[in-house]
């Protein structure tokens, strides 16, 4: 396999915080501490400025020509076509309020749409591959459900949140069983609660992460086979390629869906 | 016992028992989508967004499998 040590490399570094440099550039003695430190990963960084990039100069170029019945193939069509699926799941999930949530959750699919469709373009990084940036992004979406579920029930109202069923389960109980169960059942709800809002930082990262690591993996060593397998069948790679561009599209879909879906679930009125 | 002997035998098994219960749903899934379209078949369209990202989301167990096995690969080995 001829990209293996490559291959290999490639997943120690995205797997780890460790800092390298692109173009094989050493640092500013100054800085080096500074970078070693934080273990930036400096191609990630200089990817996701480039994607940020693309999009805010696509984002201008259509409010700049934005019309009222756009052309089929414009990319303000595109454009539209995105926002409006997002829209009908987040007016069935959070009803009118829906506008004040779409910039987030279109933001977020666009910036990790960008990030596993690079992974398709030879020379450039996708940057979801690397775990800081997803994990980044799962902490970006954890503050922002949590800051949402707080803005609109009240700093009360969203602690009362982790201690969700005990209040109905409470109820149910009678006689002097009530006072043995009761802080039971709350210790345990309260724990349980807590784990599942910090287990989603860890489920949504890491879905991203494996999903667009093993699609690079799966598409590296079955490329490195195109060679010998060239005899048989000739266009594998555009296969390959397609496998990897539904992948990407849909990790992306996921990403924003899921970020949308506990918001809804933040600001919802039962739990 | 070699200790990276033991790190690449979890790895790889952590991978293939991961595998069997997202390819148990994956087939699930697949298998009550055909079944409905084969009874209705003017669902198919209404599914086929819902039934991708439930795939998906099965697929993201094996997925946490192959997260852990290539942590401990390229970590610990």
């Amino acid at each position: 396999m001829p990209n293996m040590e490559r291959l290999s490399e490639e997943i120690r570094h995205a797997v780890q915080f460790e800092t390298r440099y692109p173009f094989g550039h050493e640092p500013l003695t100054a800085t080096q501490g500074v970078w070693n430190s934080w273990g930036v990963h400096l191609d990630t960084l200089v990817w996701t400025w480039i994607a940020m990039a693309m999009m805010i100069v696509l984002a201008l170029y259509v409010r700049k020509r934005i019309i009222m019945l756009p052309a089929a193939r414009s990319p303000q069509n595109l454009l539209e076509m995105v926002w409006d699926f997002f829209d009908g799941i987040a007016q069935d999930l959070v009803g009118h309020e829906a506008k004040r949530y779409m910039p987030m959750v279109v933001s977020i699919f666009f910036f990790v749409l960008f990030g596993n469709l690079f992974g398709l373009i030879p020379i450039f990084i996708p940057y979801t591959r690397d775990v800081n940036t997803t994990v980044g992004l799962a902490l970006f979406s954890f503050l922002a459900f949590t800051y949402y579920g707080m803005a609109k029930k009240g700093f009360l109202g969203w602690v009362t949140h982790f201690m969700q069923p005990v209040p109905q389960l409470a109820h149910t109980l009678e006689g002097g069983l009530k006072y043995v169960m009761i802080p039971i059942l709350f210790v345990l709800f309260v724990v349980l609660n807590i784990i599942e809002e910090l287990a989603r930082i860890v489920s949504l990262s890491m879905r991203l992460f494996g999903n667009i690591m093993g699609k690079h993996i799966v598409m590296t060593i079955l490329l490195g086979l195109t060679w010998f397998l060239s005899f048989i069948f000739e266009p594998l790679p555009i296969f390959v390629w397609l496998i990897g561009l539904i992948a990407s599209m849909v990790q992306a879909m996921i990403f924003a869906l899921l970020t949308l879906a506990y918001v809804a679930g933040a600001v919802g009125e039962h739990h | 016992m070699d200790p990276k002997l033991m790190v690449y035998l979890g790895a790889a098994l952590c991978m293939g028992i991961g595998a069997i219960g997202p390819g148990l749903g994956l087939g699930n899934a697949v298998g009550k989508a055909l079944e409905s379209i084969g009874r209705n078949p003017e669902s198919s369209k209404a599914m086929g967004g819902t039934f991708f990202v439930g795939l998906a989301f099965v697929e993201a167990i094996g997925i946490y499998a192959l997260v852990v096995s290539l942590v401990l690969i390229f970590l610990k080995g």
